[in-house]
């Protein structure tokens, strides 16, 4: 498969990537993973690709209190960061299983939030971990937090021009801890249903809880009720997954119906909170 | 189709949709300039333009691996890069693995384990495992599974792929 004819630009720096961004019909590649494809398949036909992937924006900076990670930082480079590893295990969790080795060697950080793919496993910590991205355009600087940065699949609040720079993940403190959990069609390698959870606890309970689902609906989601129930301290966590997702209506799969699909989301919840909870009193990760 | 050429000075390519652009690829250590259009991909440029055909092209969207080649020292998939996007690179092919008449330990121990069978997926399979072993660290069989999950093969069978990479890194370099 040959993609239809393109202009390409490669950009040396942030203002050459505007300005080229700035001409109708053109689109930002970094590594080109899900790009290349849609290229390949002409569901995309961009008059002209302005590839930022030569870009200095691929460093991984742990500070007081937030990790700094460039948008162009391959899932490689974070399954492999000894910081991410050690203070923001659901993003290495989610490097560790995405895609494939060739592919994590090219995908990025920034191109998994930018494509906005509702079954990407980057989504679940997103939320779980509260992320945000920083982005910079020609009109200047803004922060976006994940919750806010995806509107549907394939689109986001971002604007033609504008370029997510960095992903800003707060650290976790004392008596937390995070998991990543998902199940996977191991042909497409994709999440039928990936879940972050991120508990905080007192004395060992928990106290305050996110929980980010990514690959059962339409865009990603948090489980409020299921937050507020664990930090309740109730029990019973898959029954109170499984209620709240009764609410949700998965975006169809070709072969695996919704209803198995809504259990393996409460099932999935359950470890990844029980996951977070071990790790957050700092005994070996709840898993089966 | 013109033919023109147009680099932009300091590094900066630019290239119209219809133009040939000049692309700079170290491949197995030598260097080549190759004339390609933007949406050529860079598989079909190392088979086509340097004849380097051991790069196979198999499923031909990123899912089987056939197509593995090293680009900075990185096991991708030639089939979902541009070559464009390889401008400068320094790539490494299955015809840069091993010696004349001399092949590496891994490929010897897929000989020994009887890990090909028709070899499609061979040289994908090898160009993955050799990132995999690259560090030496022992890995279990499962490790090695997942490690190659990015590779098909459609007639072998996986056994005696996964056999054949814990006999290379059990013999080390």
């Amino acid at each position: 498969m040959i993609p239809a004819p393109f202009a390409y630009r490669r950009a040396r720096s942030l203002g050459e990537a505007f300005d080229a961004l700035g001409e109708p019909g053109a689109l930002a590649i970094a590594g080109g993973q899900a790009l290349v494809a849609q290229l390949k398949r002409r569901a995309i036909r961009p008059r002209c690709l302005v590839d930022i992937g030569g870009l200095e924006l691929g460093a991984i900076e742990a500070g007081e209190e937030s990790v700094r990670i460039g948008a162009l930082t391959t899932w490689a480079e974070i399954g492999r960061s000894p910081a991410i590893r050690r203070g923001l295990a659901p993003l290495a969790e989610a490097a560790a299983v995405q895609g494939d080795r060739q592919v994590r060697n090219r995908a990025t950080i920034g191109g998994a939030l930018a494509l906005a793919d509702p079954a990407s496993d980057v989504w679940a910590s997103a939320l779980a971990l509260d992320l945000s991205v920083a982005t910079e355009s020609r009109s200047g600087r803004r922060t976006v937090s994940a919750d806010q940065l995806m509107l549907g699949p394939g689109e986001t609040v971002l604007d033609p021009g504008e370029l997510i720079v960095s992903v800003h993940t707060p650290k976790l403190g004392a008596g937390s801890g995070a998991a990543y959990r998902s199940i996977r069609d191991p042909a497409s390698h994709y999440p039928l249903v990936g879940v972050a959870a991120r508990v905080t606890t007192t004395r060992g309970e928990p106290c305050d809880v996110r929980i980010g689902v990514t690959a059962l609906g339409r865009v990603p989601f948090r489980l409020t009720d299921v937050e507020a129930a664990v930090a309740r301290g109730g029990s019973r966590l898959r029954d109170a997954a499984g209620e709240a997702l009764g609410r949700v209506e998965p975006v169809p799969h070709a072969t695996i119906d919704s209803d198995y699909r809504r259990h393996l989301g409460a099932v999935t919840c359950e470890r990844a909170v029980l996951a977070a909870i071990a790790s957050a009193r700092g005994g070996a990760a709840g898993d089966d | 189709m013109a033919q023109d050429l147009e680099r932009a000075g300091g590094g900066g390519l630019v290239a119209s949709a219809t133009t040939f652009t000049a692309v700079e690829l170290t491949v197995n250590g030598r260097p080549h300039v190759v004339q390609v259009e933007p949406r050529a991909l860079l598989v079909h440029v190392l088979r086509e333009q340097l004849a380097l055909t051991g790069t196979k092209i198999g499923c031909d969207s990123g899912r089987c691996g056939a197509c593995t080649v090293h680009l900075a020292g990185r096991a991708v998939k030639s089939c979902t890069l541009l070559a464009v996007q390889a401008d400068g690179a320094e790539i490494t092919t299955i015809e840069g693995v091993g010696a004349r008449h001399e092949l590496d330990r891994l490929q010897r121990a897929f000989v020994e384990e009887h890990a090909l069978q028709c070899g499609y997926c061979t040289p994908g399979m090898i160009m993955s495992a050799l990132e995999l072993v690259a560090d030496g660290e022992p890995l279990s069989d499962e490790e090695i599974a997942s490690g190659l999950s990015g590779n098909l093969c459609r007639c072998t069978g996986y056994a005696s792929i996964v056999r054949a990479v814990r006999r290379a890194l059990a013999q080390g370099s």
